[in-house]
Parts: C-alpha cells; sequence; structure tokens
C-alpha cells in the first residue's frame, strides 16, 4: 500500500489557502462516490436481507414480521445441513486439489525453459469464459451416451460412468469443473510469488551443492506458504459460492446429491417465494464462512509461529 | 526452481504441462467443433472429433439461431439479436462506470492521506464487498428492486453489475497510480494546475492502459454473470447466458444448438482473454500476491 502524502504548493502564500481548500475537497470528492455507491449497493442490502431473517415476504402482501421462525426452521431443516456437509466436501476437495495442480504447474512453469508467455496465457484461458458457457461444454463431455469421456474410458476397455447421475460421482463431476477453470488462477498466482523471491537464495543453494528436491522441500516451499495460505484462501471463498455450474450440470441432483449451499438458498426461496427463508440461508453461509476462515487463519498463525 | 538444465526434469515438466494444456483446451474445442455439427454426427453411434474426418461441418446450427423463424422450447432465439445487444448494453455500461467511479477512488487512496479512516482500511473495506456469496444479494435486490417496479430492466441489472466490479476496479486501479511517478502531477500543480486538473489531464492519460485492463475484467465479470440475471430478469431485460441456460429444461440434446449458443456467450470473454496478453495474468494475479 502506497500513500503518498497531501500536496503543499510551494508557490505564494494568497494562493495558499485556496490551494488547501480545494486540496481537501478533492480529498472527499474523489473518494466518495464511489465509497457511498457500494453502501448503497453493498452495505445496504445486506442489512435489509438481515432483517428480512426475521421476516416472510410475499409478492402481494409484502414483508412481515416472523420473529425467530426462519432461524427455528433452518437449524431442523435436514436439507439445509446436509447441503453444508456437502459444501464443506466440496470447498476442501476442490480448493485443495487446486492448490496440489496449481503448485505443480507453477513450479514446472518457472523451470520451463521455453514457450513460457505462451503457456501461461493459453492456461489462463478457462479463468474468465462464462461459466454457464463452459458448464455445457461439460455436459456435453460428461454426457452418458454420447460424451467423449465416457468414450475414452470404453476405448481403454473401462466401463462407462454416470458423470452427472451418480450419487457420488455428480459432486465430484462438479469438483472436476471447478479445477478446470480455477487452477490456473492458482497455478498463476503462485507462479507470481514464486518470481518475486529473491533468485539469491537460490544461488547460494546450488552453490552450496544442494539438489533439486532439497532446494524446494527446505528452501522454495516454506518461503511459498504464507503466499500459498492466501491463495487457497481466495479460491475457497470463491468455492463456496459455486452456483452457475450447479444450475446448468446437475440442478442439485440426483435427488439432492449435488445440492450445494448458494444453490440450495436459490431454489429454497425463488423456486417457493419463501425469501425470508432464502435470507436466512445466505446468512448462514456468510456467518460459516466467516468462522471456517477464522480458525484457518490462525491455524496458520500457529504454525507460522512454531 | 529456476530453469533447470537437467534433461529428463525438462522432458517430464513439459509432458505434464502439456496434459494439463489438452485438458485445458479440450472442452473449448468441443464446444466450437459440436457447433459446425449435424444432428447425424452428434446422435451418431460413436462421438465426432474432428471436422472433414470424422464428419462434414455445417453452419445449420448458426443459421437456426440466428434464424427468426425456427423457435422451440425455451431456445426459440429469434430474438438472439436483442440478448446480444441486453448483454453488451449491461456489460459496457456497468464497466464504464465502475471505471469512472474507480479511477477516482483509486486515485484518492494512493495521493490523500486519509486519517479517521486509514487508506489501508478503505482499500481492504472496498475488496471485502467481493468476499459476500452473491445468493446473499439476491432477496434484498429482487425485493426493492420489485418495490420500485425495477424488475425486467436493463438499468437495474446495470446498477448491481457496477457494484458487482467496483471493488476489483478499484484493487487495480490502485495498483497502477501507485506506480505512476507523482513528480509530473505535482509539478503540473507547481505550474496552477488543480487537482482535478492533475487527475484529468494528466493520471488518466498515464493510466490508460491500467483504464482499459481494469475496464475489460469488469466487462467480462458482467458479461459472464448468471444469478443477478436469472433473479432480476425475465424477458426484455434477459442476458445471454440466461438464455443459454434456458437450454436446460429442452428435452432431448439439441448440443449443436446449444455449442452455437455456448460459443457466442464465449467469443468475447476468449478475445478478452486473448487481447489482454500478459495483462491478463497480471490482473488475474495481483490481489493474490499483493
Amino acid at each position: 500500500m502506497t500513500s503518498s502524502p497531501a500536496y503543499t504548493p510551494a508557490a505564494g502564500r494568497a494562493s495558499h489557502h485556496r490551494r488547501d481548500w480545494s486540496e481537501q475537497n478533492a480529498k472527499y470528492v474523489f473518494l466518495m462516490p464511489a465509497i457511498l455507491y457500494l453502501l448503497v449497493l453493498g452495505v445496504f442490502p445486506l442489512i435489509f436481507s438481515a432483517y428480512l431473517v426475521f421476516s416472510s415476504w410475499q409478492a402481494g402482501s409484502g414483508i412481515t414480521f416472523v420473529g425467530l421462525d426462519n432461524i427455528k426452521r433452518i437449524l431442523v431443516d435436514d436439507r439445509f445441513w446436509s447441503a453444508v456437509s456437502r459444501t464443506l466436501i466440496y470447498v476442501a476437495l476442490a480448493a485443495g486439489l487446486e492448490l496440489l495442480f496449481g503448485l505443480l504447474i507453477a513450479l514446472s512453469l518457472q523451470a520451463a525453459t521455453r514457450g513460457k508467455a505462451l503457456l501461461r496465457l493459453t492456461l489462463a484461458l478457462p479463468i474468465l469464459l462464462p461459466p454457464i458457457a463452459i458448464s455445457f461444454a461439460w455436459k456435453m463431455l460428461f454426457d452418458f451416451n454420447r460424451g467423449p469421456v465416457n468414450y475414452f474410458l470404453d476405448v481403454m476397455g473401462l466401463p462407462p460412468v454416470l458423470w452427472l447421475a451418480g450419487q457420488t460421482s455428480a459432486l465430484l463431476s462438479l469438483i472436476v469443473v471447478d479445477i478446470w477453470q480455477w487452477t490456473p488462477f492458482v497455478a498463476l498466482a503462485t507462479l507470481a510469488a514464486l518470481e518475486s523471491l529473491s533468485t539469491e537464495i537460490y544461488e547460494a543453494a546450488v552453490v552450496d551443492g544442494a539438489g533439486v528436491w532439497a532446494v524446494l522441500r527446505d528452501i522454495t516451499l516454506p518461503l511459498l506458504a504464507p503466499y500459498l495460505v492466501a491463495i487457497v484462501l481466495l479460491r475457497a471463498i470463491d468455492a463456496f459460492k459455486v452456483f452457475d455450474t450447479v444450475y446448468v450440470l446437475t440442478g442439485g441432483g440426483p435427488g439432492t446429491a449435488t445440492e450445494l449451499l448458494s444453490f440450495y438458498a436459490y431454489a429454497a426461496g425463488f423456486r417457493t417465494f419463501n425469501m425470508g427463508f432464502t435470507a436466512t440461508v445466505a446468512w448462514a453461509i456468510v456467518i460459516l464462512m466467516s468462522i471456517i476462515f477464522y480458525f484457518y487463519l490462525r491455524a496458520f498463525r500457529r504454525i507460522e509461529e512454531m | 526452481m529456476p530453469a533447470t538444465r537437467n534433461r529428463a526434469l525438462q522432458v517430464g515438466i513439459y509432458l505434464f504441462l502439456l496434459i494439463w494444456l489438452l485438458f485445458t483446451l479440450f472442452p473449448i474445442y468441443w464446444i466450437f467443433v459440436t457447433s459446425i455439427k449435424s444432428a447425424m454426427a452428434v446422435q451418431g453411434p460413436r462421438p465426432t472429433f474432428i471436422p472433414w474426418v470424422d464428419f462434414t461441418p455445417n453452419l445449420d446450427a448458426f443459421k437456426s439461431i440466428f434464424g427468426s423463424g425456427g423457435g422451440y422450447g425455451v431456445s426459440g432465439l429469434g430474438n438472439l439479436t436483442l440478448l446480444m445487444r441486453n448483454s453488451f448494453v449491461a456489460a459496457f455500461t456497468s464497466a464504464l462506470i465502475a471505471v469512472v467511479l474507480g479511477a477516482m477512488a483509486a486515485y484518492a487512496l494512493t495521493r490523500f492521506r486519509y486519517r479517521r479512516w486509514k487508506n489501508r482500511d478503505i482499500a481492504f473495506w472496498i475488496v471485502s464487498q467481493r468476499m459476500f456469496p452473491p445468493v446473499a444479494l439476491v432477496v434484498p435486490f429482487y425485493i426493492l428492486f420489485n418495490r420500485f417496479d425495477m424488475l425486467d430492466r436493463l438499468s437495474s441489472l446495470i446498477i448491481v453489475y457496477t457494484a458487482g466490479s467496483l471493488p476489483l476496479v478499484v484493487w487495480l486501479l490502485r495498483d497502477y497510480f501507485a506506480d505512476l511517478p507523482i513528480e509530473i502531477e505535482e509539478a503540473a500543480m507547481v505550474d496552477g494546475a488543480s487537482r482535478f486538473g492533475a487527475f484529468f489531464r494528466i493520471a488518466l492519460p498515464l493510466s490508460l492502459p491500467g483504464l482499459v485492463v481494469a475496464f475489460l475484467f469488469a466487462f467480462v465479470f458482467a458479461w459472464n454473470e448468471f444469478l443477478l440475471a436469472l433473479t432480476l430478469t425475465l424477458d426484455r431485460a434477459k442476458t445471454l447466458p440466461l438464455q443459454l441456460a434456458g437450454n436446460v429444461s429442452v428435452q432431448g440434446t439439441r448440443y449443436w444448438d446449444i455449442a452455437a449458443q455456448g460459443l457466442i456467450v464465449m467469443a468475447p470473454p476468449l478475445l478478452i482473454a486473448l487481447l489482454l496478453g500478459r495483462y491478463l495474468v497480471r490482473g488475474l494475479t495481483l490481489g493474490a500476491v499483493k
């Protein structure tokens, strides 16, 4: 974070006061529009949605206060709790595997001698693509009868898999799509971190005769660890919000096997017009995320102190 | 691990990268190749992979989705031009507003020092706006826009998309303005330019590449957005991803049509990614490493 001291003109005293005054004005004129915009469109809706947790809303009748009804309902709602554990599995597997593959790709790219720029750009492509469009691409790839994935399995003499319709495989398929789209982010962010590390340490280690694995284990990974903690955190935050791929690929099914939290919140409100309940599930997601990331960061601070 | 000369290791590295490259490109290729297939090529006994070798390509799917007559089920796409216009207007306008507001805020955060609420905390608060799951905002937005009779309006989408991309824009541009040499602005102000003059005549032109990158990121964010479009629009303000998602409920596997639509939704972000080149990687990884 760079911030430079406010400019104080060296010009004549007469203009000094006017200049100071306009400088003070500018300070707020520049910043306030964005802040106000986010207060109105970001903070206010959240407060309003916190109010909705204690309300029910119907298109005709408007908002009625219902006290703790929504909260009581969510606490005994089996579908909500299984969505919680399912989402935790999804986030842990997706973020964990993306870390593993991303780290491998980053290290490979750093060690590669040719074509780095092109590789980097090509690998980054999935990140910007519309989730809805890529979900359909994967829907075609995973198609039980005509999809190439099952065709390749068949060529290798393996039985076909019910990718999007199996109890376990459907969730795994969603994780595959997440890995496909977001591993490049982990890889590129890790590579940027790697490149920001000083090269002198490596040179010293090589002079000392350390092998590739020793350098990786004793120097690179420990230096990289704080960055990896942050990168995984960013990925986990996003993985918690996953909605589009669920909507297109499985619709939460088979049954409720892929009903992840954001999708459940949507389905619970917009399909039954119970907006208060959706607001409650949404706030439960926010609270759950906050708790998990608090302990996540605390655990890593502990490790770093050791 | 800097560039290594170990032969076996180099081979292993390139093999691994090659496999990941194929994994990355295959789904994109599959959308493309399916969009030029005939019904027969899609529904045949085994999947077809290569045009002119496996099957004869045609543009029937594109003709049918752009045509005005051939509608069926949800994907009656006689209004494809309207959908493209909606998507474009929503993405372009929201990105433009976000860049204007974001550039001002980013400039302020790098040029002034705030005391009661420190610069660092302001910047962090702005970025933290992105942490909340969109589904938490969907209900209040729906009820508020319903109350003011603004559902299914493009202006509503523009308003919420601007809020969605503003934090990212501020984050990207703050980094950009921090790297600009401050001396030029100081010199101009000594010569009598006001702070606004310094911003508009010096800082903005100098940061033009940064503004373009931020604009393109904001554009892609809005272009790709689905959940808010799903809940806030219905018909008039419908966007392309919403139309595409409508195919979920279409019976049968008209994959060639879906692929053609998917390709149209995918094309602008794909072009922008290639256009951005090295700025793409920089923009994507900025938040994580700094």
